[in-house]
Order: C-alpha cells, then sequence, then structure tokens
C-alpha cells in the first residue's frame, strides 16, 4: 500500500507517538483493503487517527503501518462507499485504501472516522506545533530586546502598566465567554438527560453514554459504555500503564497504592500526556480484564493498591541474587534499605527468591542470612574470578 | 371484541403487527434525537475549541478565571475534570492543570508524612504548594486544591478534607480518626498543642480518654511531645504554619 | 564568619525534646544532623566542641527558651558519627564534622594537583594546607585531621601515596597519574 511504512510500537503494542502526536479516535476490527491482490490481507485490526498519522495495528498489537496525513488530498480525503450491507469508505491514500468497518457498529465507526480524519487534516497540528515553536522563539527574542532596549524603572512600570490593562480586558471578556458557553453547554445537556430518561434500551443507548462521557456527565453506566472516545482511550492506557508499572512495582516487592502509581506514572509524562484520577482508576480496572499479569487489590486498610504476584516472576529473584552476590550476603535488613519497602515484603522476597532456587539461607546466632544460589550464580562467580 | 369470543389469529397478528410497528416508530425517533444531539455536540465541539483559542492562558494563570468556569459547569451538572479525553479536557486543556495539581499534592504530602503523620491543614498545604511551585502552575488557590483532592478520591489512598474546629485539614493516610481524636486536635487551634490539662478543663475527659487519646497521635506522628514546660505538651505539627518546610 | 541562617524546624519546641517514638525520632535526627553539619560548614567548623557549642546557640533556642539537654547532644551527635558525617575524639568531647566528606576534599585537592602540574612532585601536607599556591582554594588552611583522612582516602583509590614526615604535618605525598 502506497505510503503506508511499517510503525514503532511500544512494548505493550500502544503507538508510539511523535513529537506533539496525540490519538483523536481509536476503532476496532477495521480491514484495509487494496488493488493488489497479491497484497497480504489487513483483517480486524485496530485503525487509530492521530493529530498527524492514520494509523493501523494488527489484532495480535505487534505489528502497525502508518500514513502520515500530509499524504492526503486537501479536499475529499474520504469518500463514503457504504451499501446497506457493510459500511467502508475509500480513503485517498495514492490510488485509494478501501477502510471496511467490521464491528457491530459499523455505520457509526465510519462517522468516527471520517469525522476524526476531516478534523485533523483542518486542523494541521504539525504545522501548527512547528509554527508555534517558530513563534515562541521569536517571542524570546523579541522579549530580549524589549527589555535590553528598556532597561530601566520606568521602562519595566510602562510594560507592567500594559500588561495589567489587557489583563483586566481579557478578563472581562472572558467571564462573558464563559456565560456564553454555558448557554450552549446547558441544551446539550438537557438533551442528555430528555433522552436518557425517555428511553429504556437500544443500541444508541451505547452512543448516547459515549457522549456523555465526553461531555463530564458521568455517572455509574455511562462508566460502562464501550467503544466511545473514552472507553477506548482508557483501555490504551491501561496498556501502557501496566507496562510502564511492572519493572517498577516488581522492584518495591510486588505492592504499591494506587496513588503512588499515579504519581509516578504522571512524573514520567510531559505535560500534555497527563491523564485524570478517574481515567487511571478506570484503566487500572481494566487489568483483569485485558490480562495483563498485574491487578488491583483492596488492601486491609481499605488503600486500593496494584499488585503483580512476584513468586511466578524470576526477574525479581535473579536481582536479589545479584544484590546477594555483590554483597557476599543478604539479610531482609539489607533489601528494606536498599529497595524501600516494609520489612515482612523483604522477608517474604527472599523466601520466594529461596523457592525459586536462586538463594540458599544460612540460619546462624547472628540471624538469617541468604547466600546466592545455584548453578547461575557458581558460574558467574568463577567467570568473575571469585573464589 | 364481543364477550364471550376468543381473539381469531387475525387480530392477534394486527396487535404483533402494530407493537412491531411501534417499537419502530421509537427506535427511529431514538435514532432521529441521537442524530441531533449528535449534531449539537459537534457544534458545541466547535464552540469549545474557539473558546480555548481565546482563554486557554487564562484557565491556566487565572484562578477567579477558574473559579468562574467551575462553577459555570457544577451549575449545569458537568464534571469538566472527569477524563483526559472529555470534550473540555481535550479541546480546553482545563484538566492538565488539575492532573498536575494533584500529582504535587500527592507528592508534598508524602514528603510531610513523616513530620506530621499525614495529617495536614489546607492553608499549610497550599503555601507548600505554592513554595513548590513550577511556571506552569502559578497562581494555585485553595479552591483549587480542594478541586484536585476531590478527584483523587477515586484513587482510594486515603485522602480527605475534614474540618478540625474551625479549619479545613487533609488528611492523607488511611487512618480512622475517632470523633475524640479530631475533638482534641481542634484544641490545638489557637497555641499549636494540646496538653492534658487542656483536654481536662475543655473537654470535660477523665484520665484514661486523655492518655488513650494523646498516645494515639503520638504513636501516628500526628504529635510531637515536649517535655520542657510545666506539664508534657503535644504539638500537632501538621496544623502549625511553617511545619511542611521541614525537608 | 558568617550569621547563620537556622532552619524553620529550630523555632519548634518539640525540636528539643527527644521523640520516643521511633518514626518521629528518625526524622527528628535527619534534622537535627542536617543542622549541625550546615551550622560547621557556615562557620567553618571542623572540631567542634561539645562544652563551647553548648555555650552558643546550636543546641539552645533563646527565642522560644528551649535547649537539648547534655545526653540529647551526645545522642544525636552519635547519630552524626554513626552516619558517617563525622568522628568522635577518643574521649568525646570534641567531634570532627565533615560537612564536606573527605573523599570530595580529597578530589578538590587532586584536581588542583592535576591543574597545576604537580603530578609526580612530592608535597607536604603543610604545603597543600597552608601553602601560597593553593590561597584562593576552598581547601586553603584546611583542617589538619580532616586534610589526613582525605588524603587517606585518594591513597585508597591509588590516586596518592602517602610518605611518613617528623610530624603531621610535614607528612608527605606524592600524586599519582
Amino acid at each position: 500500500m502506497e505510503h503506508f511504512t511499517t510503525c514503532e510500537l511500544t512494548q505493550a503494542g500502544t503507538l508510539a507517538t511523535l513529537e506533539g502526536e496525540y490519538t483523536t479516535a481509536s476503532i476496532d476490527k477495521v480491514t484495509l483493503v487494496t488493488h493488489d491482490k497479491k497484497a497480504t490481507p489487513h483483517v480486524k485490526g485496530l485503525l487509530t487517527v492521530t493529530t498527524h498519522r492514520v494509523v493501523w495495528t494488527d489484532p495480535t498489537r505487534r505489528r502497525a503501518i502508518a500514513a502520515p496525513l500530509t499524504a492526503l488530498p486537501s479536499s475529499l480525503q474520504v469518500v463514503d462507499k457504504s451499501n446497506p450491507l457493510r459500511a467502508r469508505v475509500i480513503i485517498n491514500f495514492g490510488r485509494g485504501v478501501r477502510v471496511n468497518f467490521e464491528s457491530r457498529n459499523g455505520p457509526r465507526d465510519r462517522e468516527r472516522f471520517t469525522a476524526a480524519v476531516q478534523d485533523a487534516c483542518a486542523r494541521k497540528e504539525w504545522k501548527r506545533i512547528a509554527e508555534q515553536k517558530a513563534k515562541e522563539a521569536a517571542e524570546k527574542e523579541r522579549m530580549g530586546d524589549y527589555v535590553r532596549r528598556r532597561a530601566g524603572a520606568g521602562g519595566v512600570q510602562d510594560r507592567v502598566r500594559m500588561q495589567n490593562m489587557q489583563r483586566r480586558d481579557a478578563i472581562n471578556s472572558g467571564f462573558a465567554s464563559i456565560d456564553q458557553l454555558r448557554g450552549q453547554a446547558e441544551d446539550l445537556v438537557k438533551i442528555a438527560r430528555l433522552f436518557r430518561s425517555k428511553t429504556n434500551s437500544s443500541g444508541e443507548d451505547n452512543e448516547l453514554l459515549n457522549m456523555m462521557a465526553e461531555m463530564g456527565i458521568e455517572s455509574p453506566v455511562t462508566k460502562e459504555a464501550t467503544g466511545g472516545n473514552v472507553a477506548v482511550y482508557r483501555e490504551e492506557l491501561s496498556r501502557q500503564i501496566s507496562h510502564f508499572l511492572r519493572k517498577r512495582v516488581l522492584t518495591v516487592g510486588g505492592l504499591m497504592t494506587l496513588t503512588d502509581a499515579y504519581c509516578l506514572t504522571m512524573r514520567n509524562r510531559a505535560s500534555t500526556e497527563l491523564v485524570s484520577p478517574e481515567d487511571f482508576r478506570a484503566a487500572c480496572g481494566a487489568f483483569g480484564r485485558l490480562k495483563l499479569g498485574i491487578e488491583v487489590r483492596r488492601l486491609e486498610s481499605g488503600v486500593l493498591a496494584v499488585y503483580i504476584d512476584s513468586t511466578k516472576d524470576r526477574s525479581g529473584a535473579q536481582a536479589l541474587c545479584d544484590m546477594a552476590m555483590e554483597m557476599t550476603s543478604i539479610t531482609a535488613l539489607d533489601v528494606m534499605q536498599k529497595r524501600h519497602m516494609p520489612i515482612q515484603r523483604a522477608l517474604a522476597m527472599l523466601r520466594e527468591a529461596e523457592a525459586l532456587g536462586y538463594l540458599a539461607r544460612d540460619e546462624t546466632t547472628d540471624g538469617l542470612r541468604f547466600f546466592p544460589n545455584g548453578f547461575d550464580a557458581l558460574l558467574k562467580s568463577s567467570k568473575e574470578g571469585r573464589a | 371484541m364481543p364477550p364471550g369470543r376468543r381473539p381469531g389469529r387475525a387480530s392477534i397478528r394486527e396487535d404483533v403487527r402494530r407493537r412491531e410497528e411501534m417499537a419502530k416508530r421509537g427506535a427511529m425517533i431514538s435514532a432521529e434525537t441521537a442524530q441531533h444531539m449528535k449534531m449539537q455536540l459537534r457544534t458545541f465541539s466547535t464552540k469549545l475549541e474557539q473558546f480555548a483559542i481565546d482563554h486557554k492562558d487564562e484557565i491556566q494563570r487565572d484562578p477567579a478565571f477558574r473559579a468562574k468556569f467551575h462553577s459555570m459547569c457544577a451549575s449545569i451538572g458537568v464534571d469538566p475534570l472527569t477524563s483526559r479525553k472529555g470534550k473540555w479536557s481535550d479541546l480546553l486543556g482545563v484538566g492538565d492543570y488539575y492532573y498536575e495539581l494533584a500529582v504535587r499534592i500527592i507528592e508534598v504530602c508524602v514528603a510531610t508524612r513523616p513530620t506530621n503523620g499525614g495529617i495536614i491543614s489546607l492553608r499549610e498545604l497550599v503555601s507548600a504548594l505554592r513554595i513548590r511551585r513550577t511556571t506552569y502552575t502559578e497562581n494555585v488557590s485553595s479552591d483549587d486544591v480542594e478541586r484536585a483532592l476531590a478527584k483523587l478520591n477515586v484513587l482510594e489512598g486515603g485522602f480527605k478534607v475534614m474540618m478540625i474546629g474551625h479549619r479545613k485539614v487533609v488528611q492523607s493516610v488511611p487512618v480512622e480518626l475517632s470523633v475524640d481524636h479530631t475533638n482534641a486536635l481542634a484544641i490545638s487551634e489557637e497555641t499549636g498543642y494540646i496538653s492534658a490539662s487542656a483536654l481536662r478543663e475543655k473537654l470535660k475527659w477523665e484520665k484514661e480518654r486523655i492518655m488513650t487519646t494523646l498516645r494515639f497521635l503520638l504513636e501516628h506522628e500526628i504529635a510531637w511531645l515536649d517535655l520542657q514546660t510545666s506539664e508534657p505538651t503535644y504539638w500537632i505539627l501538621g496544623l502549625m504554619s511553617g511545619s511542611s518546610t521541614f525537608t | 564568619m558568617s550569621d547563620f541562617d537556622f532552619p524553620p524546624f529550630y523555632s519548634f519546641p518539640p525540636s528539643f525534646t527527644r521523640q520516643p517514638i521511633e518514626a518521629t525520632r528518625a526524622k527528628q535526627t535527619e534534622l537535627w544532623c542536617n543542622l549541625i553539619r550546615d551550622y560547621c560548614r557556615v562557620k567553618r567548623i571542623f572540631w567542634l566542641d561539645v562544652s563551647k557549642a553548648k555555650e552558643s546557640n546550636l543546641f539552645a533556642n533563646p527565642a522560644i527558651d528551649r535547649r537539648l539537654s547534655d545526653e540529647d547532644i551526645q545522642y544525636f551527635l552519635s547519630q552524626l558519627v554513626a552516619r558517617g558525617d563525622a568522628q568522635w575524639d577518643p574521649d568525646r568531647k570534641r567531634c570532627l564534622v565533615f560537612w564536606r566528606g573527605p573523599s570530595e576534599w580529597g578530589e578538590m585537592i587532586y584536581q588542583w594537583v592535576e591543574k597545576t602540574g604537580r603530578n609526580g612532585q612530592l608535597l607536604t601536607v603543610h604545603e597543600i594546607r597552608k601553602g601560597s599556591a593553593t590561597i584562593g582554594y576552598e581547601f586553603h588552611d584546611l583542617e589538619l585531621d580532616t586534610t589526613i583522612k582525605s588524603l587517606q582516602a585518594l591513597a585508597v583509590i591509588g590516586k596518592c601515596a602517602l610518605v611518613k614526615g617528623d610530624s603531621d604535618d610535614g607528612l608527605g605525598v606524592k600524586f599519582v597519574n
């Protein structure tokens, strides 16, 4: 397929985004078809529209291909080719790629895709970012000049006075804008509420719930809606978070409070990639369903935590074995101090490593120490010339 | 239908057909309304985008503007901070400010826990956040902090806001504070400390109850002991101004 | 000699009572250890004389009418020693405070040696401490015991060799590349 090239994925199977890029729509069960009958089919994958590209990820989430939006014509990027039996479009990359929407909500997916592509092409985020950067650089240059020329109390005072005046005007117009916005938002909320009260259950309900979720009208019911922007976003998030947290949680003994996990995850992201605590909570809630090898547990104190069963994990045991080789032998206190975990957890980890054969214990009057065990340990130490 | 006669096949079929037609019409109405709502939502998104272009800066920089904005949302029953992917956050970026603030709140509470046992007055928390500020979140107001704290509830990490005496206090540990505990803590409002005689005078407690409460506060690192006064005094650092600077 | 800016915890009365709860005491110890080191750094004190210190306002805050007891002073100084940030005199009347670690001093001295091309030369401790060539450097006029410890730290990593002299100050050092 022309214009489509292999695209990078993270280990968790999510998109490795470019600078300033973010996803605007994610649609599952999409098949891409080209003119070339001999080409490998792209069946029922995840189609993602971002500010910069259209990405297709295969169902195993291991391969992905992407094409830049800049390769699309300036108008008629997407042409509807649906019939009563199937929802599909042609997206005008090169000679055209047929996109078949094969989920239960084909028509709706088609709508979302079309809108997302058209919006992204109109917005040209890639251009805006470049222009913004240039503008910031120019502004910096100009401010530098201004300060240099106006050094002295008078100049600074003038500037501050001007800024205050501008701010006052801006605030007044801002408040008026809020009132305007309020009117429009209120109408929307009214319709949503009215509709909700009239219908019982139909296929459209899910769509409505998604819209309500996007508007910030959440209720226990909206949380169960699937397939909408918020829900798909949270599922993606679930994979990203599990991938990020895995090693870090194992390092502190397999248990970390949700609050700490949220803090840690956010600190690792740019300020434009932060998520709401609800997003985070919902994403963690999906761990079990998506079988990501990590789960949410409630501790005795009532606090929520993420938990990884470290008894099956060997990397933690190997790390302890390495520590034991470095220090000749280790105690629970050593592990507690070096890894910042409660002492019971440290002792449990040592026992688990022993059970897996990575450590051997030695109990003396001085206390309980653990030595490196196993053929690997012997091999390593003899290689390094140690006794 | 004349009495005594059972419904014939024809009339049953008629019933079924009528019901089907009504369901279909109902579905059409639903579909229409859904279509209508979709269009409205799209229009609204465009308006929101325009609002963002005009006022995004102010949301970041001006606490008064933020307050007005949030009260508007509350009055129509929407929560603009629910999801990063919700229209408000996605287009207006109104969430980013609060998510960043939420993270910093967690950090401050964790950092000050050894000093105050996880109990800190809202004023002191705001003060600590202002000191650690970055240009991104310059003007932190206590409204902002309360909004961010409300969001943290969903993580169930033991964070909550409560009244102790006349002050709002933030708790960040999952410890159950009884009425006795909070009443005792309230006594420290004016001086920063409590003592056995203060509890006896003001709350009329007997010795056992006093000792149990004071021991609880010490053991949970909420109170620090001072033995250089006529009777031992228990200082509640989290409620004293300046305690958050002990790093 | 500069005026010392005491940290906030110094103005809180309970800071001067050794806390009975272990976790709180650990935090208190950290605060006192940092205070002692900072105080010594600003006042350029190497050997902290305990009785002299008692007369100063390091361990007592007259503004709030609180002071650390003799036992508590001993306690916190011992904690400082236990962390490797200080060393007791044999009779525990004085404490050599490492507000800058010996290896840090050592590194500074070594960099001066490299910069001035003195590698391979035999220098005396006296030269390093009091010589005109080191004027302007932070380790100029560095306290004797601290200097020796720093050079020992360098010797351990093979950056210099110590040669015995008649007195400590006459101790010789040869720096290695």
